[in-house]
Formats: structure tokens, C-alpha cells, sequence
């Protein structure tokens, strides 16, 4: 699909996506059909809804430039979409500076979230935390494979197509991942059993 | 995955977001995209790219990456190497450290740009860094410890510019456990050995470095670049014998361009003696001040209502019509062509101050970094005036959710969504 070449199969969306390119309110309403999907994986990743909403914005304002580039079905575009924020959200964190207050901030909502649990609530959220916080501090890309494969809950083959790499080599960058998050949770919990 | 990462997948899929989408923001977000989708589609360059092309801008972005990769490559760590280790161990041991850089920038549109550097940093005092084109100082910079300014001396204008360094900043400067955090998470790979001038030396190579990380002066380098607009691919090379890391190469590029800037820093002296008179940052007599960059004013929009009120004297109540700094030459530079025409005698009848178009041009860079952000800047120049006291002249999403509003009588206020909502309705 692309803004000069419709084809007699067209869905509806393809339609839409091509007129896009140059209707403000087609694009308006591709932006309604997606802004949830995107903002829930910025959420997932970046564990703070200010700077998710923050990155949702940057990941609609470069889809409404880049879109006369499109070249793909409405399934691509989502995952086109997909592209666009996992860019988005790596530069995001690709500075260690912007890691480290993401860890922080998680760590201050962390302490109001324990203040009044008790008992085996209170330990959850501190595991919830520990994790999040792992996360964090893992390289961005392994982060996003981790993120479309387990809480997009995504097939290897649909994260290989997003982040443009074969399927082999996403299965071994979501292992080498998990073995990094399992370092940084031995880390972050030595005596626990979370990740043994 | 496999039996081995079960436990882990088992964490994974127990935990809990909160990802619920925001109508409003959704709302808002839409209304922002439709007002600027005309605008967006059309528009080819960012404003970064006119500051970009200013040789002095390009000299002072490269000098701040050099220093920034420097420091970053020889702090970082988890290698497992004993080797790396040792470099880590000795280099975190110096009290201060002397090199020369070359750089060499190809494919922007001002062709070839070449410059030479001699940098020293200190723990003790700061970094100095001086800068030379065709063996001519064209500026010598400072960031003192003790300091809350980076200073840039122009001895061939007779100038000086001042940029504020936030608390962090100065605090990250002087803090070298710190920059070293910042680079724990590198990832890098061995490029063996080889040989030169007789010495053995070992490299490794890295694309995975923050190039400005942790060091004062990047409002210099966003303004230069934009960010997340290069790509950096590093090698650092050490001497087997020793373990003093012997030369860095950077090679930096453009992702939107064919621009690429290549920098070697090399000829290192380590634990180089150091006097504090070698960074006495005093502003020689007879310089005059090319611009003062306040980054509380610069954030607060402070300094851009200077800006735009001195625009607004010259041009009749009206604002620029957009926050672009190529428009607002242009705009400027139409409003002393007609004052001139309107002349009787051949002089203008206007003086422009160049001191507040620099605050315009400053402001107005800096909300540019802030779409960029995707903070949801929306400017209404073309329609509101100097006499609009209560219409939205611009305003922008603060990190806490609320929206900063610039009036059209520059009076500046903080609202939540809904109040901007009833304010733009109006």
C-alpha cells in the first residue's frame, strides 16, 4: 500500500491509509483505530503514563510525516505503528539519564503504591517493582523484545517483521534478553526466588 | 522460550501495567495532529537543521561529543576482561588528562569542515577545550566544577557566549561514579590487535554509546543536531603494554542526512599536571557578550516572551507567524527592509536589537526541541496579536500532565487539560 498505488483488493483501512497521506481527518480517524494499541506498548515499556502519553505523541507525529512512505497491508500498518513507537521509545531511553529517572521516578510511585500493604501484597508489589526496574535498566532493544513477546504477547514472527530482523535472530535476542533480566534480578534480589 | 526461562516468563506475564488510555489526552492529541497535519506533511526541515549549519554551532556540538564519548569509552565497563578492568581502574584513578582531537565534517551543505581540538579535563577544576580552524583559535570553552555556566570565548570576534548548567549538570560533571553508571549498560565488540608506531594496541568497538551523556553543554548539541538524529559508531583503541587507552575514533552520522563527521582524539597525557590558572574563565576586556543562555528562562518561556515582545514593538502588535528561526529571519528581515524603504535619507529608520532576536531565535529553538519531544506545542502566531490579551498565543505539555500557556499579552500560566481546552475553545 501506498498513497499512489491502490489495488482492487482494498480493505477498508487500506483505503483509509491511503487517503491518509493527504486527508487530515482519514488520518484522524487511523489515529483513533490505533492510539490505544500504541499507547498501552509505550505504557508497557516505559512504566510511567506522562511520558508513555508523551511518546504515544512522537510516535503519531512521525507516522503523520512518514506516512506517504507506507508500503503494506492495514495488518502491516499496525505493525508498521509498532515500528515507529519502538524507535520512538529506544531514543526515549537510549540516554542513560532519562533510564535512570524512569528508574527513579518507578521507585518513588513504588513507595506510595507499599505505603498501608502488608504481608504478601506488599511483597507482589515489590517484586513488581524490582521487575519493572530491571527492565528499565536492560539496552532498549532487548527491552522491546521482551515487551512485544510477552506482554503484546506477540509471535516471534510478527516481532521479527516489526523490528525488521529474521525470526532465528529475535528467538536468540529474547534469550540473550531473559538471561540479562535474570542477572539484573539476581542483582536486584539475591535472596529471593523469584528468578531462580 | 524454553524450560530455562520459565520462571522468569512466569514474572513476566504476572505483572500489572497502568496502561488504561486517557480520553482526554487522546482528544487533545488528535485536536494537536489535525491542527498541524497541513504543516507537518508539508514541512521538509526541522529549524535544527539552520542552526546546524552554522560552523560554530557544528564546532561546539563536536567538541561537546568529543569530550562526552571520551569520558563515557574509557569509564566503561562489564567486559569481563581483566585488561578492560585495568583501564577502567586506571583511568577512574587520574586526577586529570590532556588530548588533541581532529575533526573531520563531510556531505552537509557547507561541504568540508575541518577543526582541531586541545582539550583538558580536571577533576579538580572543570573541563577546557579550545578549538582551532586552519591554525586560527576560534574558541576556547570552559566548564568549571565550581560553576554553573559553560563559557565559550571567540577571540577572533571578540566575543563570548554563556550557556547555565543545570544543578544535575554541574553535579554529573564532577561525579565520575556517576558517568560511569551511565555506561554500564555498553555493549561492545573486540577488534583484536594491531600496530602502530611500535606499540601494540588493542581496540574495541561500539555503537552503543550515548555520545553526550552526562555532560554539560548538550543544550549546545540538541541544538546542533536534534536529538536522536545521529547515529555513533566508536572504537577505542589502548596500549597492551600499559593499559592507557591511546586513541578514540568516532565516527558520527546524520540519520536524515549524508552528513557524517568523523573525530580522532588522540596524543593522551594522562595525570597531566594542572595549574588553576589554565582554567581561568575570566571574559577577556573589550568582549562582548554574543548570547546568554539561561536554561530556567529558556524552559520557563521567559526568555522567548522577551523575544517575542521586542518582535511585536518592531512589527506593529503582530507576533512571528510561525516559531520556525529560518521564518523568523526572513520576518525580521522584511521588517528592516521596509523601515529602510521608508527612509528618507538612506538609513533605516529602525535599529534592530540583535540581542532580542537572539532571545526570539533562542525561545524559538527551544519549543522546536520541544515538538520534537512530542510535548504538544501548539503555536497560534498567525492569528493572535499583542492586543488578543487573553487568547492562547502558544502552549506546551509540562511533565506532569499540565500545559504551560503563553498569552497573547505574554502573560504566562500553568492550566490543567480542561481549562485549555475552554481557553482554545474561546
Amino acid at each position: 500500500m501506498s498513497c499512489v498505488d491502490p489495488t482492487d483488493r482494498d480493505t477498508d483501512e487500506d483505503i483509509l491509509i491511503r487517503e491518509a497521506c493527504t486527508d487530515a481527518a482519514a488520518f484522524a480517524r487511523l489515529y483513533r483505530m490505533h492510539y490505544d494499541t500504541v499507547f498501552r506498548y509505550c505504557a508497557r515499556r516505559l512504566f510511567n503514563r506522562h511520558t508513555a502519553e508523551d511518546v504515544t505523541s512522537t510516535v503519531f507525529f512521525r507516522a503523520m510525516r512518514r506516512i506517504g512512505s507506507f508500503k503494506g497491508s492495514a495488518r502491516g500498518f499496525r505493525n508498521w505503528l509498532y515500528r515507529i513507537a519502538t524507535n520512538a521509545v529506544n531514543d526515549h531511553l537510549r540516554t542513560a539519564k532519562r533510564r535512570a529517572e524512569a528508574i527513579r521516578t518507578l521507585a518513588r510511585e513504588g513507595a506510595h503504591g507499599r505505603v498501608g500493604c502488608a504481608g504478601a501484597d506488599c511483597e507482589f508489589q515489590e517484586t513488581t517493582l524490582l521487575v519493572k526496574q530491571a527492565l528499565l535498566r536492560l539496552k532498549p532493544t532487548y527491552q522491546a523484545v521482551i515487551t512485544l513477546r510477552f506482554f503484546e504477547k506477540m509471535k516471534l514472527v510478527e516481532i521479527a517483521e516489526i523490528l525488521g530482523q529474521n525470526p532465528a535472530t529475535i528467538r536468540s535476542q529474547l534469550s540473550r534478553a531473559l538471561n540479562m533480566l535474570r542477572r539484573e534480578l539476581d542483582a536486584a534480589m539475591p535472596n529471593r526466588e523469584v528468578s531462580r | 522460550m524454553n524450560d530455562q526461562h520459565r520462571d522468569i516468563e512466569r514474572v513476566l506475564e504476572e505483572l500489572a501495567f497502568d496502561d488504561a488510555p486517557d480520553q482526554a489526552h487522546q482528544d487533545l492529541l488528535e485536536k494537536q495532529l489535525l491542527l498541524n497535519f497541513s504543516a507537518v506533511r508539508s514541512r521538509q526541515a526541522s529549524q535544527w537543521r539552520i542552526v546546524m549549519n552554522k560552523n560554530m554551532a557544528r564546532l561546539a556540538a563536536a567538541a561537546v561529543i568529543v569530550i562526552g564519548v571520551f569520558v563515557g569509552y574509557v569509564v566503561f565497563t562489564r567486559t569481563g576482561s581483566v585488561s578492560w578492568a585495568q583501564v577502567r581502574r586506571q583511568v577512574a584513578a587520574t586526577r586529570a588528562v590532556a588530548y588533541k582531537g581532529k575533526i573531520t565534517s563531510t556531505g552537509g551543505v557547507e561541504g568540508e569542515f575541518r577543526a582541531e581540538l586541545e582539550g583538558l579535563v580536571a577533576e579538580d577544576y572543570g573541563t577546557r577545550m579550545d578549538a582551532y580552524v586552519n591554525g586560527q583559535l576560534m574558541s576556547r570553552s570552559f566548564a568549571l566544577t565550581n560553576e554553573r555556566t559553560f563559557v565559550t570565548l571567540l577571540p577572533g570576534q571578540k566575543k563570548y557566549s554563556l550557556v547555565d548548567l543545570t544543578e544535575e549538570n554541574r553535579r554529573e560533571n564532577a561525579d565520575p561514579k556517576l558517568l560511569v553508571e551511565r555506561f554500564l549498560q555498553g555493549d561492545y565488540r573486540p577488534l583484536g590487535r594491531r600496530e602502530v608506531d611500535g606499540l601494540l594496541l588493542e581496540g574495541i568497538e561500539s555503537n552503543d554509546v550515548s555520545p553526550l551523556a552526562a555532560f554539560p553543554g548538550t543544550f549546545i548539541e540538541a541544538a546542533a543536531h536534534g536529538e536522536g538524529k545521529v547515529a555513533v559508531v566508536g572504537r577505542l583503541w589502548v596500549n597492551v603494554a600499559t593499559g592507557w587507552p591511546v586513541e578514540v575514533t568516532l565516527d558520527i552520522t546524520r540519520t536524515d542526512s549524508h552528513e557524517k563527521t568523523v573525530i580522532v582524539v588522540s596524543d593522551f597525557q594522562w595525570d597531566a599536571e594542572v595549574t588553576p590558572e589554565m582554567f581561568s574563565a575570566g571574559i577577556p576586556d573589550g568582549y562582548k557578550l554574543l548570547y546568554k543562555v539561561e536554561m530556567g528562562r529558556l524552559e520557563s518561556g521567559e526568555q522567548l516572551v522577551e523575544g517575542l515582545a521586542y518582535f511585536a514593538k518592531i512589527n506593529g502588535g503582530k507576533y512571528p507567524a510561525t516559531l520556525s528561526v529560518r521564518d523568523i529571519v526572513g520576518e525580521v528581515g522584511r521588517i528592516y527592509s521596509e523601515a529602510r524603504a521608508k527612509s528618507t535619507d538612506g538609513r533605516p529608520a529602525l535599529r534592530i536589537d540583535d540581542d532580542q532576536i537572539i532571545n526570539l531565535k533562542m525561545g524559538a529553538a527551544h519549543i522546536g526541541k520541544l515538538e520534537a519531544e512530542g510535548k504538544e506545542c501548539v503555536y497560534y502566531g498567525q492569528t493572535v496579536t499583542a492586543a488578543d490579551a487573553n487568547r492562547v498565543l502558544l502552549r506546551w505539555k509540562l511533565d506532569e500532565g499540565r500545559y504551560r500557556v503563553i498569552f497573547g499579552d505574554l502573560r504566562i500560566e500553568d492550566v490543567s487539560p480542561a481549562r485549555l481546552a475552554e481557553l482554545e475553545a474561546e
